[in-house]
């Protein structure tokens, strides 16, 4: 038993020290805010188990906008991988960040509408 | 050669329809009634209503009542020029009697209406103001234009109209096509259920009609080609329309009646009974009026009960009866029903009538039916009540009951018995055992007042029974309440003059106390427990420390995501403070500070204007800021190849 979780940890370490050594920079900036908006999606879906469903539109756009902006980030995370260059030879970098804003606007417009 | 065909449809029908005679009359309250709509249109409000009621009570034979304010409201009220208020005013002042219109003027007018292309009303108005204010006439002018009139105007109007104007003038005036037209108009007339004939659903257009075709029949001489039967639909048309209230229709009514009670051709002959419809050993005559449509007499006449059936059975009780007439009423005739010793039932009775001198002008002279019905009195005899156990053990307690005596001690019983009843009912009238349409029995618990009403049966042989099995009974009739319970029987029927409730006995009845149900049942028709109306309450909401904790948790990782940025160093340092950049930002700034008003205040529409500015300008200003930044990186890819 021992083995398996020295096992488990010995491969989390270095998932994580390798991580942090080949990430650049930019990919690793993007990371973090997907980090944060996980917690804050975590956060809000532990109020509505706690506490209850009302407002339910309330819960249902702070978390629907959580979830999109994951979503939306890791598209641009992808985009911006110079890693996976060869798939997105005709979007370059800034275009990607250029999409990634102009929805984050269009989400924003219906969540700010449906929150109420 | 259409003569000929309708020659022979007239005889083909004269022989199928000659059993058809009016439904009803109209009696002495119908015309009192009627003469009350003609008394109550004054004051008159105008001309037309004026001509009616005073026409109208003139034919009632009424007296006109303050002939010399009508007379008054008629001068005053009629328009000199107007052929059709001359008309009107014209008829009225010559009903009054004494009343005078300036026939200078009025003649002027209506001479001045006779022209080339005058219509069909006008004409009718022209010639019947003419001929009221004796002024006067051309019948071969007049026959002229009207005929010249009626060749584009084929309208069962314009047509009736046309035999008022030929009824009304000269006897040597040409006329005969206008007379022979009469055939056709009452083709057009639509027949009801084979027994009304009428005009367009119209009681003013049938009316007139009837009336026009008689006046110009008794003005020729000769008959109209109205069949005798079609005399009779339209009489039964113009009585169903007897409950009228306007003065115009009420004239209708009575104007198309009077005709068909007094004219040359063609009199229906009405019969209607004047006797209760109960027949009894009381009251054993049927009687019978005998008259025209307006309840005229008819002269003397024989009057003969043909044949008289009973409705259940189809048995003729008596044929060829004839009745007495009555010496005060020369209307009236009766017949003693009861001599034809004709037991108890419906009947239909069927009358036939001739007169003592020959006239022709009668019709509907047979097939008329009356109803009546024979009672008698009933008896209940051979009651026999019994208290039998369910399982035969014990022979069962009979006690008899004779009518109208009650039983002298309470009978007892409890749930393993049958309570039966045995009884006949007798028609006193010849001793026979009959039926009653409801024989029931009926137990009261004396306590709570409710009512348990059973059917009695009767076998083959009308012996009535009535069981009831006490336990079985107890849950679904009684309520299982035990107690003492007064038994009726009640027997009723249409052609029993004695329906009787007898309290046959009291019962005490004892139910099993272990199915006792609740013993007030709730009283369905009384007011109910008022309902507060609650209003929507407001939902429940977390207690404000726990909001407030969950919205800062909320915003904690804002904080963490800064740290991590910090952390990480990002490059702010390397800001562009180009004018594109400062605007990209400003722009997106602005477009979040638009969402937040969006939310506080603002509406979708507003918001939408707004946001397509600021997205433009933001659009725009990312663009350059973008494009730079890009071909920055590729200069710099450039120069690293190189």
């Amino acid at each position: 038993m021992a083995t398996s979780q020295a096992n488990v940890f010995t491969v989390v370490s270095k998932f994580y020290d390798e991580y942090v050594t080949t990430t650049p920079q930019r990919l690793k900036i993007i990371d973090a805010y997907l980090a944060y908006i996980m917690l804050t999606g975590i956060f809000q879906f532990g109020y509505c188990l706690l506490v209850g469903t009302f407002p339910f539109n309330s819960f249902l756009s702070g978390f629907i906008s959580c979830v999109a902006s994951f979503v939306l980030a890791v598209c641009l995370r992808v985009q911006v991988n110079p890693q996976n260059r060869k798939d997105f030879l005709h979007i370059s970098p800034e275009r990607a960040f250029a999409d990634f804003v102009f929805a984050h606007i269009i989400l924003h417009l219906v969540v700010m509408n449906f929150i109420g | 050669m259409t003569r000929g065909t309708t020659l022979l449809v007239f005889f083909a029908l004269t022989v199928v329809g000659q059993a058809l005679t009016p439904t009803t009359v109209l009696t002495g309250v119908d015309q009192a009634r009627l003469k009350a709509v003609f008394e109550n249109a004054r004051p008159f409000t105008d001309l037309a209503s004026a001509h009616y009621s005073i026409l109208g009570l003139k034919l009632l034979g009424a007296q006109i009542p303050n002939t010399q304010d009508n007379c008054n409201y008629v001068k005053s009220a009629v328009d000199y020029q107007s052929p059709e208020s001359l008309y009107y005013a014209s008829s009225a002042t010559k009903a009054l009697g004494n009343c005078q219109l300036s026939s200078s003027s009025a003649q002027n007018t209506l001479q001045a209406a006779i022209k080339d292309g005058v219509d069909v009303p006008t004409l009718f108005f022209v010639v019947s103001a003419l001929i009221n204010l004796g002024l006067p006439v051309n019948s071969n002018e007049v026959v002229n234009a009207l005929t010249e009139a009626l060749k584009t105007d084929d309208s069962i109007l314009s047509g009736s109209m046309a035999l008022h104007i030929a009824a009304q003038l000269s006897k040597d005036a040409d006329v005969k096509v206008i007379f022979e037209s009469i055939e056709d108009l009452v083709a057009q007339a639509d027949e009801v259920g084979e027994k009304y004939l009428q005009f367009e659903g119209d009681l003013g257009l049938t009316s007139f009609f009837v009336v026009g075709a008689y006046r110009l029949a008794g003005h020729q001489n000769k008959a109209p080609l109205i069949m005798e039967d079609q005399s009779v639909k339209f009489a039964n048309y113009l009585l169903s329309r007897k409950h009228v209230q306007s003065p115009k229709n009420a004239y209708d009514v009575v104007a198309g009646l009077s005709t068909l009670a007094n004219n040359k051709y063609h009199i229906p002959v009405c019969i209607t009974r004047q006797s209760s419809m109960t027949v009894s050993s009381v009251q054993s005559k049927v009687q019978v009026r005998v008259s025209n449509v307006m309840s005229g007499a008819l002269g003397k006449l024989t009057v003969k009960a043909d044949s008289a059936e009973r409705k259940e059975d189809g048995a003729v009780v008596l044929s060829n009866s004839a009745l007495a007439a009555n010496p005060r009423d020369n209307t009236l005739y009766e017949l003693d029903f009861l001599k034809t010793k004709a037991g108890r039932g419906f009947y239909t009775i069927e009358f036939s009538v001739t007169a003592d001198k020959p006239d022709s002008r009668l019709i509907g002279l047979s097939g008329a039916q009356v109803e009546v019905k024979v009672v008698t009195t009933v008896s209940v005899e051979e009651v026999e009540l019994a208290l039998e156990d369910k399982d035969q053990s014990t022979p069962p307690r009979v006690t008899k009951v004779q009518y109208p005596q009650k039983t002298g001690s309470n009978l007892a019983g409890d749930h393993h018995q049958n309570l039966v009843m045995k009884f006949l009912l007798k028609d006193k009238a010849d001793n026979s055992a009959m039926e009653a349409h409801q024989a029931f029995v009926r137990l009261t618990n004396k306590r709570t007042k409710q009512e348990v009403i059973f059917v009695a049966e009767a076998d083959d042989d009308h012996l009535y029974k009535f069981e009831l099995d006490i336990g079985a009974s107890a849950k679904e009739h009684f309520n299982s309440l035990s107690g003492l319970y007064a038994m009726d029987l009640v027997v009723g029927d249409a052609l029993i003059q004695n329906p009787f409730a007898w309290n046959v006995a009291d019962l005490q009845l004892k139910f099993p106390e272990d199915s006792a149900t609740s013993e007030e049942k709730p009283n369905l028709y009384q007011p109910r427990e008022e309902i507060q109306h609650m209003f929507r309450e407001p939902e429940k909401r977390p207690p404000a420390t726990v909001s407030t904790t969950f919205t800062a948790l909320v915003l904690l990782p804002v904080l963490i995501l800064l740290g991590l940025w910090i952390k990480l160093g990002v490059n702010i340092a390397n800001f562009p403070l180009s004018l594109s950049a400062i605007s990209f930002h400003i722009g997106l700034g602005s477009i979040l500070v638009l969402y937040y008003l969006f939310f506080v205040q603002l509406n979708m529409f507003d918001t939408l204007k707004y946001l397509a500015i600021l997205g433009t300008l933001t659009f725009l200003a990312g663009n350059r800021l973008l494009g730079s930044i890009a071909n920055k990186r590729k200069q710099l890819l450039r120069s690293r190849l190189r």
